[in-house]
C-alpha cells in the first residue's frame, strides 16, 4: 500500500473522486425539502443535473470515496488491497468544508459518499457518520445526501446514517454467491443484504411513523403483481417476513430479518437515543448497483435478481455497471470490444419493464434463452415471440395489456383508456397521443383497422422492428459497425440472442 | 392582398399585453390583426400594412391579466405570463390567437390538444420550463472578495424569476446575484430581504462583466473533480453534446480555461 503523508486537498480529490467514478448512480432525485432560514440548501424532487462528465454521464453529487486506503481485495476494484496505487483518506471537516464551497457555487445538489474500507468496517462507517452529522448539524446543510452502507458494520451506525442520509445504498456487486466468492472474497451475500434489510426496514418505519416516503411503490406493486405475491397498498415493516417459498435467487433465506417493536415504543426509543427524525430516515430510498459482464452470470440471472429486490427489498433503483477491466487478474474476463455498454443498456430497458409495465423476469428471458437479443430491445423482443396474442384492439385491450405493445408506454396507454371513455378514434389520433406506430402498427388494430396490410409473421415484424430502433450512436456503432448478415438475425437462430 | 393591421410592442409584459389590449379593442377583425414583439434585428416591414407602435400601459396589461384568471383559468394566465418571458419571435402573436380561443372554450382551452395556437403555446412554454429546468443545475457561481455570489449567463427565455424563487430558497443565508447578460438585467438577494431585479446601466453593465470570473482554490477543485470523475473507457462526446449543449459552457466553471 503507498501511503502518502501530508497530500494537498487538490491530491486527495483527484485520487478520491477517481476511485468513485465506477459508481454509476449519481442521481438527486426522490426528495422535495424546501429552504429554512439559518440554513443552506434544499432539494427537488425531480433531481437536478449539474453538469456532464466527458463519458456523457450525468454529474449531480459530488461522488468520492472517504477513503481508498482498502483493507479487502475485490478482485474487479482498482482500490483492493493488492493494487499498488496512490492512497488517501478525508477528514470529516475536509468532506463538509468541500461539499459546502460546491454547493454554494451551484456545481453539486450534494454529497455521494462511498468508501473503501479503512482498519474496519466499523471504523469506516463510523468516519461516515461523523462527516453526516457534522454536514447536517454543524454546517447546516440541507441538501441532498446520498451515502453507502458499509457490508458488515455495525447495524446501529447503519442506522444512525439514515437519519442523516436522504438515499442510501449498498452494492450488490455481483448477482450470484459464487460470483461473490470468485471476485470478491471478503464479502458474502448476508453482509450485503443484512444491511439492505435492515434499511429497507428503517425507511418503511420513517414512513409509518413519520409520515415520509421512500421505498418505491410503483416497482413493488408491479413486481410482485407479475410474480402473482399478495400485495398491499402501503407494505408493512417487514416483520419476519414468510416468503421462503417465494425466494427467487435465494435472496430471501440468507437474510437476517430485523425485529421491530411497537410503533409508540419505536418513537419514543428514537426520540430518547437522539435520532434526528426530522429528515425521515432514507427517505429518497435505497438503491443498488450490479457490476455486468464481470462475471459469467446471464441476463436472466440477473433481471431475475433485480425484480428480486424490487419485491422484497422495496429498493428505489437498481442500477447496472458495465464492467471496465481496469486490473489484471486471472480470475477477470478479457473484454476486446470494451465494456459491455449495449448489454447494460438492454438490461436499463428491462429494468424499466419490470418497475413500469408489468413484465416479469420470467416472461422476458427464460432458463433456456437467457440473454437479451443484441438488436432488438426487450419489449419488442418479447413482442415478437408471442405473436399469438396480436394483434390487439386498442379501442377495448385494458391498461396493462396496451402496455405490452411495442411503441405504446405508461403515458400513451393512459391517453388511450382516458380518450376511450368519450367515443372511438383514428391512428392519426393515437399518434397525437404519444403512440409510436412505427413500431406499434404492426400489433394493433384501431376499430378493427388496421394502418397498412397486417403482417404478422415473426421474421417480418422483426427485421422491420430493428430497422426503426433509435440507439445511442455509440452503441449503434457498436451493434452495426460490423457486417451483419440476414443469417444473424434472431428469427433465424436457433437460440436467439 | 388583404390589408394588416401590425401593433408593434416593446418586449415586456406591459408592452404585449397592451399590444393584445389595443388589437382587440380596435375596429379590425381579429384575422386582420398581427401582434409583432420588437427585437434588435431590422425587420423588412411588409407592404400591405399599417403599423401602430404600442405605447405601454399599465393598467390595460393589468386588465388582460385580471380577465384571463377569471375567464379562462390560472392555468392559462401562467402559461401566458411564462410564454411573455418566452425568447420564442413569435409570442406575441401565438398569445393574442391564443387568447382568442381561450376567451371562446374557457377553461377547457388549456387542455384543447387538437387547436394549433394551443400546441404552440404549450411548446413555447415547454422550452422555457426546460431551460429554466436546466439552468437551475447548470448556473455557475463565482465567489467575490467580498463575499458575493455572482452568476452570469445568457439564456434564450427570460427565466431569471424562476432562477431567483429556485437560490433564494436554497441559498437564503447567502447574498448572491445572477446576471442576464443579454437582456442587461440582474436579479438581486440580500439575506433577509425579498429579491427583486432591475435593469443595468452602461457602467453597471461593464463592471459585472469584469468582475465576473474569479478562480479560487473551489473553481479549481471543481476543476479536477469533473475531469476525473469521467471513465475513459466510456468517453462518449456526442452524449455529453446531447446533454448539455454548448452555449451553456462559455458560462460554466468546468468548461472555463484558466
Ligand atoms: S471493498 Fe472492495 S470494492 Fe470496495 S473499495 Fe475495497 S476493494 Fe474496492
Amino acid at each position: 500500500m503507498v501511503l502518502e503523508e501530508g497530500l494537498s486537498i487538490e491530491k486527495k480529490l483527484e485520487i478520491l473522486s477517481d476511485a468513485a467514478k465506477y459508481d454509476v448512480a449519481c442521481t438527486s432525485s426522490g426528495m422535495q425539502r424546501e429552504g429554512k432560514a439559518g440554513e443552506l440548501g434544499n432539494s427537488v424532487a425531480a433531481g437536478i443535473c449539474h453538469s456532464f462528465s466527458a463519458d456523457g454521464r450525468c454529474i449531480s453529487l459530488l461522488k468520492v470515496l472517504f477513503t481508498n486506503e482498502c483493507i479487502f481485495d475485490c478482485k474487479y476494484c482498482i482500490n483492493r488491497s493488492s493494487n499498488d496505487v496512490p492512497r488517501a483518506s478525508f477528514t470529516p471537516k475536509e468532506l463538509c468544508e468541500l461539499t459546502i464551497g460546491f454547493y454554494k457555487r451551484n456545481y453539486i445538489e450534494g454529497l455521494f459518499l462511498s468508501s473503501g474500507i479503512l482498519h474496519t468496517p466499523d471504523y469506516t462507517m463510523e468516519l461516515i457518520c461523523q462527516t453526516l452529522r457534522m454536514l447536517r448539524e454543524e454546517y447546516h446543510f440541507r441538501g441532498y445526501i446520498h451515502c453507502k452502507a458499509i457490508p458488515g458494520a455495525n447495524p446501529l451506525l447503519v442506522e444512525y446514517a439514515g437519519w442523516y442520509a436522504d438515499r442510501m445504498s449498498v452494492n450488490l456487486e455481483l448477482p450470484t454467491n459464487e460470483g461473490l466468492r470468485q471476485l470478491a472474497p471478503h464479502k458474502s451475500r448476508k453482509s450485503i443484504l443484512t444491511p439492505m434489510r435492515q434499511i429497507q426496514a428503517g425507511i418503511a418505519e420513517s414512513r409509518q411513523l413519520l409520515g415520509f416516503k421512500g421505498g418505491n411503490y410503483g416497482a413493488f406493486h408491479f413486481t410482485r403483481q407479475a410474480a402473482g405475491l399478495p400485495y398491499r397498498p402501503e407494505p408493512a415493516i417487514p416483520e419476519k417476513r414468510k416468503e421462503g417459498n417465494h425466494a427467487i435467487v435465494g435472496i430471501d433465506s440468507e437474510t437476517t430479518s430485523v425485529e421491530r417493536t411497537g410503533r409508540e415504543l419505536r418513537l419514543s426509543l428514537l426520540e430518547s437515543v437522539g435520532r434526528p427524525t426530522g429528515r425521515g430516515f432514507a427517505a429518497a430510498g435505497q438503491s443498488t448497483q450490479m457490476i455486468i459482464g464481470a462475471t459469467p452470470e446471464t441476463d436472466y440471472q440477473l433481471v431475475s435478481v433485480a425484480e428480486a429486490l424490487y419485491q422484497k427489498f422495496e429498493l428505489k433503483r437498481v442500477f447496472y455497471s458495465a464492467f471496465v477491466k481496469v486490473n489484471e487478474d486471472a480470475m477477470l474476463p478479457d473484454l476486446p470490444g470494451g465494456p459491455p455498454l449495449l448489454r447494460e443498456h438492454r438490461l436499463y430497458q428491462a429494468d424499466w419493464l419490470l418497475r413500469y409495465y408489468g413484465f416479469a423476469a420470467g416472461e422476458l428471458l427464460t432458463e433456456k434463452r437467457p440473454n437479451f437479443n443484441a438488436v432488438l430491445d426487450p419489449k419488442c423482443d418479447w413482442a415478437v415471440h408471442h405473436m399469438e396474442l396480436f394483434p390487439v384492439e386498442v379501442l377495448q385491450a385494458d391498461y396493462f395489456l396496451l402496455l405490452r405493445v411495442p411503441g405504446i408506454g405508461p403515458k400513451s396507454a393512459k391517453r388511450i383508456v382516458e380518450a376511450r371513455r368519450s367515443g372511438s378514434f383514428s391512428f392519426e389520433a393515437l399518434k397525437k397521443m404519444g403512440v409510436v406506430l412505427k413500431r406499434a402498427q404492426y400489433f394493433i388494430t384501431c376499430g378493427g383497422k388496421t394502418l397498412g396490410h397486417l403482417h404478422l409473421d415473426e421474421t417480418y415484424v422483426t427485421q422491420s422492428l430493428m430497422l426503426n430502433e433509435k440507439l445511442p450512436k455509440n452503441l449503434q456503432d457498436a451493434l452495426y459497425g460490423r457486417q451483419m448478415s440476414l443469417f444473424e438475425l434472431p428469427a433465424f437462430t436457433a437460440e436467439a440472442g | 392582398m388583404e390589408k394588416k393591421y401590425i401593433y408593434r410592442c416593446e418586449d415586456s409584459v406591459e408592452g404585449i399585453l397592451t399590444g393584445i389590449y389595443d388589437a382587440w379593442a380596435s375596429v379590425h377583425r381579429h384575422e386582420e390583426n398581427r401582434i409583432e414583439v420588437c427585437r434588435d434585428e431590422w425587420e423588412v416591414p411588409l407592404l400591405f400594412a399599417e403599423y401602430t407602435d404600442v405605447v405601454p400601459d399599465a393598467e390595460k396589461s393589468e386588465k388582460v391579466q385580471r380577465s384571463v384568471r377569471l375567464r379562462v383559468s390560472e392555468e392559462a394566465y401562467e402559461m401566458m405570463m411564462k410564454a411573455v418571458l418566452s425568447g420564442d419571435p413569435e409570442k406575441g402573436e401565438v398569445i393574442y390567437r391564443f387568447l382568442i380561443y381561450a376567451f371562446r372554450e374557457g377553461a377547457r382551452a388549456g387542455r384543447s390538444y387538437g387547436n394549433p395556437w394551443v400546441m404552440r403555446l404549450f411548446e413555447i412554454v415547454r422550452n422555457f420550463d426546460n431551460e429554466s429546468h436546466h439552468l437551475k443545475g447548470f448556473l455557475r457561481f463565482d465567489e467575490q472578495e467580498n463575499g458575493l455570489l455572482l452568476a452570469r449567463y445568457a439564456p434564450k427565455n427570460n427565466i431569471l424569476g424562476d432562477l431567483m424563487e429556485h437560490f433564494s430558497d436554497r441559498m437564503n443565508g447567502e447574498s448572491f446575484m445572477i446576471f442576464d447578460e443579454k437582456r442587461r438585467i440582474a436579479g438581486v438577494y440580500r439575506p433577509g430581504t425579498v429579491w427583486f431585479v432591475y435593469r443595468l446601466n452602461e457602467e453597471e453593465y461593464r463592471a459585472f462583466s469584469e468582475a465576473y470570473t474569479q478562480e479560487d482554490t473551489y473553481s479549481a477543485l471543481w476543476k479536477i473533480f469533473h475531469r476525473k470523475i469521467a471513465i475513459a473507457e466510456r468517453e462518449n462526446a456526442s452524449l455529453q453534446r446531447n446533454n448539455l449543449p454548448l452555449r451553456f459552457r462559455p458560462y460554466m466553471t468546468e468548461f472555463r480555461t484558466s
